[in-house]
């Protein structure tokens, strides 16, 4: 225990004295939430433009009698700046007479003006039921005789859809903290120290090479789970400043919120803060240490995508997979889940942790470790 | 007392050492000589605990480095050919750490320090971190780091590489007085005219074997040579022409 001390004293000295390296890890916790602050904001101002929608009648088409009227009931209006145009064929007061179809487009940049141009087909669509059922009433035929079902979509999810990506997007932001954060310091410690030939002498002192394994596995850890806890209480904070209840979602945004969240990735920081020690402990150089960490970091972030946009499913025990299913109750203000679970998934996350420290510990009684420098 | 016997070490195909044996006693500096690649390095690494030998014992006061590496080293300074200290600690913390690793702590900790500070006249920079520092002054360090804890055996591998005069004094003169308060020193060196002062006993290596041992005066005695130099490369030069 005392060499561990010792040992933990050292690297804690050497890793609180390089600035770079501590601005480049907590970076993270301070780039992330502007840029999550950044997403609701702007997706709050689209949400505010609720004036009129702006159409126009594209080139060389016909003007549509008593279209117009009906749109401007509609909440519609019509401008040459409009981003969405309405192309209307020449036959098309004669096709309505003659009660034939008659094809409309609306031409628009959907990137831009989706939103609008699904509101104006929607409309028409409502336009055309219109005349349809004037027909059916001409030739003596009740409109409703035509709509044997009316079928209606009720949302039983406590939770809007809007809600349910932010809170994903989220959650795979605070899931790849740890990995981001505790990646430099790893990598220093091991590595980067190897680089600098600093681990011969540490491994000439009469001390259990285990002990000096666990001071960098530990140190990295702090740092990780330290800057894990800092992106959280940031990003709540600054959730907090946003205009998120405009967009119809609610985010616990409490401390118990912010300890919750922090506990259950305690043991995936762990995890990561090991694996990124062996890995260091591979590498020959620092930069080379931090191309195989940084490729490590992926990990999560492809994992993250499988599972925001892959549907549900049952909560996945295995590190990553747990906390992007877990971490969302709490933010949504949900009640605390299961624990079997969430320990089910710790034992996994610290068994891994222990297997990479057998690992490193290994790897400084390996030869060829300094054979290689 | 370091006793080194019949150590070999292979890597792949290359013989790093064959038959290393030397005894270095109390009070004594004994140097290992030998050409680049004659396996002084690897043995010194065996000595350290950094690599095992494939056969042969590594003793450190009696205590075997393989069977009980934290023992063995427990009574040993290493000082290696790269220096690796810790750009971000100042003088004082590295002296602070090896001294810590060793089981030193309270007073007897501050104590040690503050006397291998003395002793390496490191008062000026015993407070600055290591980065920037010029050779001599990282020498001092890594020194001050290999004597704190007061061990009474200590090896060297080519402590004076690229040190200048004002440095060299200092080390030998260290080095001296650390042999007349009983310390074992073991340590390569290349220059033959530290050797010649320095030494109590040499170990002649070549071709990962030992081939010489002894004074330097019977050195060239069996030698047939006048001067160390000769001696040196009269009885390495069959070994050497073997690995040509």
């Amino acid at each position: 225990m005392r060499a561990f001390t010792i040992a933990f004293w050292k690297e804690w000295t050497t890793a609180t004295r390089e600035r770079r390296e501590l601005l480049s890890a907590f970076a993270y916790a301070l780039a992330g939430p502007l840029m999550i602050a950044l997403l609701i904001t702007g997706n709050a101002s689209d949400a505010r433009q609720n004036g009129p929608d702006k159409w126009t009648l594209c080139e060389g088409s016909a003007a549509p009698a008593g279209l117009s009227a009906w749109l401007e009931t509609q909440n519609f209006t019509r401008a040459d700046d409009a981003a969405i145009c309405l192309a209307v064929p020449d036959g098309y007061e004669a096709g309505l007479a003659g009660g034939t179809t008659v094809s409309l487009a609306i031409e628009a940049d959907l990137n831009a003006a989706e939103r609008p141009a699904r509101r104006l087909k929607a409309a028409l669509d409502s336009y055309a039921r219109a005349i349809a059922d004037d027909r059916l009433l001409a030739r003596g035929v009740a409109p409703i005789a035509t709509r044997p079902l009316a079928v209606e979509l009720r949302n039983t999810s406590v939770v809007s859809v809007t809600a349910e990506r932010l809170v994903g997007a989220l959650v795979l932001f605070l899931i790849c903290a740890p990995f981001f954060i505790s990646q430099s310091t790893a990598i220093d410690t091991t590595a980067g120290e190897r680089e600098r030939r600093g681990l011969e002498p540490l491994l000439t002192q009469p001390v259990p090479r285990t002990a000096l394994v666990l001071a960098k596995f530990a140190i990295a850890f702090v740092v990780g789970i330290v800057g894990t806890a800092l992106t959280i209480a940031l990003a709540l904070v600054v959730i907090g400043k946003t205009p998120v209840a405009e967009l119809g979602v609610r985010i616990a945004l409490d401390m118990q919120t912010a300890l919750v969240c922090a506990a259950m990735l305690i043991p995936l920081a762990a995890a990561v803060a090991a694996l990124q020690v062996a890995i260091g402990l591979w590498a020959r150089t620092f930069k080379e240490g931090q191309t195989y960490a940084l490729l490590f970091a992926f990990a999560p972030v492809a994992l993250g995508f499988g599972a925001l946009f892959g549907g549900g499913g049952a909560i996945q025990p295995w590190p990553v997979m747990f906390e992007i299913a877990a971490l969302k109750a709490p933010l949504l203000g949900a009640p605390w889940p299961d624990l079997a679970p969430w320990l089910v998934s710790a034992a996994i996350s610290l068994g891994i942790a222990a297997l990479a420290l057998a690992a490193s510990i290994w790897r400084l009684h390996d030869e060829r470790l300094l054979a290689e420098t | 007392m370091i006793e080194i016997s019949g150590f070999a070490k292979t890597y792949g195909a290359v013989h790093a050492a064959t038959a290393v044996s030397l005894r270095a006693n109390d009070a004594a500096i004994t140097t290992l000589l030998g050409g680049n690649g004659s396996g002084k390095t690897t043995t010194l690494r065996a000595l350290t605990g950094l690599i095992r030998p494939d056969s042969g014992t590594c003793r450190i006061d009696g205590i075997d480095v393989t069977a009980n590496r934290i023992g063995a080293l427990k009574r040993l300074g290493a000082f290696a050919d790269r220096f690796g200290l810790y750009p971000r600690l100042t003088a004082r913390e590295h002296l602070e750490l090896a001294a810590a690793l060793h089981g030193l702590k309270g007073a007897g900790l501050k104590a040690a320090v503050d006397r291998a500070v003395t002793l390496l006249d490191m008062g000026g920079i015993a407070d600055r971190r290591t980065t920037g520092m010029s050779a001599g002054q990282q020498v001092k360090v890594a020194l001050g780091r290999a004597i704190v804890h007061a061990p009474p055996n200590l090896v060297l591998d080519e402590p004076t590489r690229g040190l200048d005069i004002f440095a060299v004094r200092l080390l030998r003169d260290l080095l001296k007085r650390l042999r007349s308060e009983g310390m074992c020193i073991l340590m390569t060196s290349h220059v033959m005219a530290e050797v010649a002062e320095l030494s109590d006993a040499l170990v002649l290596i070549a071709g990962g074997r030992t081939i010489a041992a002894g004074t330097v005066a019977e050195i060239c005695r069996d030698a047939r040579a006048d001067d160390l130099e000769t001696a040196i490369f009269s009885l390495s030069a069959p070994a050497q022409r073997s690995l040509a």
